[in-house]
């Protein structure tokens, strides 16, 4: 009887956790990593209700946000306990202090990064904490010095504001605008490291600069300038860094609304995240190399699958320039891969037939389809190509350069046995060691 | 009404025709024996100029300068040389020269300080560089100008070879180059050459029978020597089975075999020679 | 001067032939009524001809594949070259302690090792 009973309760427990699974993975659907988000910000420069359409919005996609001001309970802002990373995304906005917690600095700000978090960080000339500023330049974001604002002077009337068209976009992976839309911005222009990592979505107006309060050197001129510029590390996580608060508030919303909300779901990656569903390479004939592995000159054809995830479920990628790499230390091979089948999931790829190089050695089928604004994915076999065994070269019969060789050897051998049989049967000279004697 | 609009319209056309008063804008080149060059007055209605400015040297300098009146001086003044299609540009900053009521503004465009990637575009992929000047006061209006002034050419090969940095992007396709298959002879023309040697053969043959004298009963007589001579004729027989392609292990089997009998044979033959 | 130069000259000349018509005439010596030698020795003219044609044929190709069944060929015709001349020395005045017989021997067994080795080489 308490068997059965603690079978049934187990059986109960069971059940509850695959529920409890189910509906995690019901709410994580949305992105391809979890939606716990931190929000940090500071009360003396930021009051959220100015911000509620953006958070609502946030909340409508089943975000669960988590907000912390500098002000209170500093403590209470850790990204960690022990090891374990307590959010999946971290939203930063403008804090005025120097410096906030322990919990809260640019070490563990990249620690937080590197581990996959993603983060979106929004500064303001007044609002540049220096473990942000910190972080920011570690990615080669270097946002203006405190109090600099980004200024253009053909803008109409005194204003501090600047406008420039959503369609201006520098990277339409991260953002392509369904309608052109004039975005307003307040605040200051970054400077950006020449990295490839680096995404830039808009640059500042062509007539802005970066105005110093003091009168020193302007931060930034024209096109230098940068607003709003992501960062994705090689692990696909994902910072992007917009040097304007006002930028996300409910007064610009009818206007920056669809970027802004494109531009978290880029962040949190619920957009342009790609993937491998896998690669398979195989003889023409469809042997696969563990049945016969490859030898110099075999003919042999890879494909490879994409998807994307659509924020619901994964499609079929398209793309026209994914690339297959065949490499020992250097590409022999670099392939366009085309399109061939689709399945729901997934859009597949194919080098076509292809003969392999006539070297032998350990090399690499390598696919790295690494664009910007999108998720990198990288696939990687190392297999080794044999040279041909002795026994499979042409025979010297085959090659008509040989057969005059081959004559010889068989003449030489019949001249040799004739040599034999008349030796034996002539006869030895006496004669000729008696002369050699003389002389 | 009418008269608002009218005095509205007549403003805006009074600052238009005002606008900054920028005084003999001229290029000039202080490196070279070019002459300086005047352009038109600068307003926002400013045509660029239609012919480039093209520097053969990659230590060239150009300059642009003006003269303003020193209450109009703007807050802000900039010479940006840069790339219109890669969105590529660096300001250049004036340096200027109080003469009284006057002010001279000089902005020099040293072609090696230029960055390698505006040097790249203008060089390697023969694209124009353009110079636009900016002028700009706060609350500036119709004052602040922002125009294109003249293309620049750079006509040189610079001396290092320059490249872009690095973005991602499809690269170029590689496609293996094989070793050619090697050459086959014709095979009349081997053939020529094999029945040469087995012409020499012959020739060997007769010769021998020809000249040299010898008792061929010596062999047939001798049951040794004819064991001996079959033995060494089984043991080609071998080889050229092997050659064929019978395995390494069967070949050494036979020729031990053959071996055997062959080395008694053998000394029996030569002691009795 | 020039007589003198001439009459040096000619003189080396004849010499030369002198020299060169006695080792004839001594080689004619050795060889006459040794039909051994006579074997051997046209043996050996044979493979020279026969190596030469290989060689020649390779250059006219001006290529050297298949390298392995050229060296197989020609190999065939040095060897048996080598072979045939240690013979003949063992014959015209055999090395101390070791009989004419013997020798023969051991040359049939270089041989065979060799003509193995070329059918092997040539592939």
């Amino acid at each position: 009887m308490a068997q059965i009973s603690f079978a049934h309760s187990c059986l109960l427990y069971a059940s509850a956790v695959f529920l409890l699974c189910f509906q995690i993975a019901e709410v994580a659907a949305l992105s391809v990593h979890g939606l716990k988000t931190l929000v940090v910000y500071d009360k003396r420069v930021t009051d959220l209700e100015d911000y509620s359409k953006f958070f609502n919005d946030l909340n409508k996609r089943s975000y669960e946000l988590q907000f912390s001001s500098v002000n209170e309970n500093v403590s209470d802002i850790q990204l960690f306990r022990g090891e374990e990373r307590l959010f999946d995304n971290l939203i930063v906005f403008p804090v005025k202090s120097r410096q906030v917690s322990k919990g809260f600095t640019a070490a563990t700000l990249l620690k937080f990064f590197e581990e996959g978090g993603d983060i979106l960080t929004v500064t303001s000339p007044y609002g540049l904490t220096e473990s942000v500023r910190t972080f920011l330049n570690q990615l080669g974001i270097f946002p203006s010095p405190r109090n600099h604002e980004l200024r253009d002077y053909f803008e109409e009337g005194n204003t501090t504001s600047i406008h420039f068209s959503s369609s201006g976009t520098l990277n339409p992976t991260v953002f392509s605008p369904m309608k052109s839309a004039n975005l307003s911005y307040e605040g200051s222009a970054a400077l950006l490291d020449n990295r490839d990592l680096l995404i830039p979505i808009f640059s500042a107006p062509r007539t802005s600069f970066t105005k110093d309060p003091k009168g020193g050197d302007d931060w930034t001129v024209g096109l230098q300038g940068y607003t709003v510029v992501g960062f994705q590390n090689l692990h696909n996580a994902r910072v992007s860094w917009v040097g304007s608060d006002k930028f996300f508030g409910n007064s610009h919303y009818n206007d920056n609304g669809e970027f802004v909300q494109e531009l978290a779901k880029w962040t949190f990656r619920e957009k342009a995240v790609i993937k491998s569903t896998g690669f398979k390479h195989k003889h023409i004939d469809g042997t696969s190399y563990d049945e016969l592995p490859y030898k110099v000159k075999d003919s042999i054809t890879y494909e490879i699958g994409f998807s994307e995830w659509n924020g619901k479920t994964w499609i079929p990628f398209n793309a026209s320039d994914i690339q297959f790499e065949l490499k020992m230390i250097d590409p022999y091979y670099r392939l366009k891969l085309l399109p061939v089948r689709k399945s729901e999931e997934a859009q597949y790829y194919s080098t076509g037939n292809f003969m392999l190089p006539d070297h032998h050695g350990v090399f690499t089928f390598l696919t790295e389809y690494q664009r910007s604004g999108l998720s990198f994915v990288t696939e990687k076999d190392v297999k080794s190509i044999r040279h041909l065994a002795n026994d499979e070269y042409p025979r010297s019969w085959d090659i008509t350069n040989s057969w005059v060789y081959l004559t010889s050897i068989c003449s030489v051998i019949m001249a040799w046995i004739l040599f034999v049989i008349l030796y034996i049967s002539s006869s030895s000279a006496m004669n000729v060691p008696a002369e050699k004697k003389i002389n | 009404m009418q008269l608002s609009r009218l005095l509205t319209f007549s403003l805006v056309s009074v600052t238009a025709v005002l606008g900054i008063a920028v005084k003999q804008p001229h290029i000039s080149f202080p490196k070279s024996d070019k002459r300086p060059l005047a352009l038109g007055p600068i307003t926002h209605e400013f045509v660029k100029a239609k012919k480039p400015i093209t520097c053969d040297l990659p230590n060239d300098t150009v300059e642009f300068g003006f003269t303003i009146g020193a209450d109009e001086k703007p807050e802000r003044a900039f010479l940006i040389v840069g790339s219109n299609k890669h969105r590529v540009e660096i300001p250049i900053k004036p340096t200027i020269k109080n003469n009284g009521e006057l002010s001279m503004y000089k902005f020099s465009i040293a072609i090696d300080k230029l960055p390698t990637s505006l040097i790249h575009f203008a060089t390697t992929e023969k694209e124009s560089l353009t110079a636009s000047l900016l002028l700009a006061s706060e609350n500036g209006g119709a004052n602040n100008v922002y125009v294109e002034l003249f293309d620049l050419n750079l006509v040189f090969t610079p001396e290092k070879e320059t490249s872009l940095p690095k973005r991602f992007g499809a690269l170029p396709e590689i496609h293996h180059i094989f070793h050619s298959d090697p050459k086959m002879v014709s095979p009349w023309f081997a053939q020529v050459f094999s029945l040469a040697v087995i012409g020499c053969l012959v020739g060997l043959v007769l010769v021998w029978f020809g000249t040299v004298s010898f008792d061929l009963r010596k062999v047939t007589n001798s049951i040794y020597s004819l064991g001996f001579i079959g033995c060494l004729i089984a043991l080609e027989y071998v080889f050229c089975q092997y050659y064929l392609g019978t395995s390494i292990f069967k070949t050494l089997r036979d020729t031990f075999y053959i071996a055997g009998p062959g080395i008694w044979l053998g000394s029996k033959l030569l002691s009795r020679l | 001067m020039t007589t003198k130069a001439h009459k040096k000259k000619t003189s080396s000349f004849t010499k030369f032939s002198e020299t060169f018509n006695a080792s004839l005439e001594s080689y004619r010596k050795q060889v006459s009524g040794n039909s051994r030698l006579q074997l051997i020795d046209l043996f050996c003219v044979f493979l020279v001809v026969v190596g030469v044609a290989q060689f020649t044929f390779m250059c006219v190709l001006r290529d050297t594949f298949p390298f392995n069944a050229f060296l197989a060929g020609f190999i065939s015709c040095v060897g048996q070259f080598v072979l045939l001349v240690s013979l003949r020395m063992q014959i015209v005045n055999s090395f101390p302690g070791i009989s004419k017989e013997r020798a023969f021997g051991e040359f049939i067994f270089a041989s065979l090792i060799m003509h193995f080795i070329c059918l092997h080489f040539v592939n």
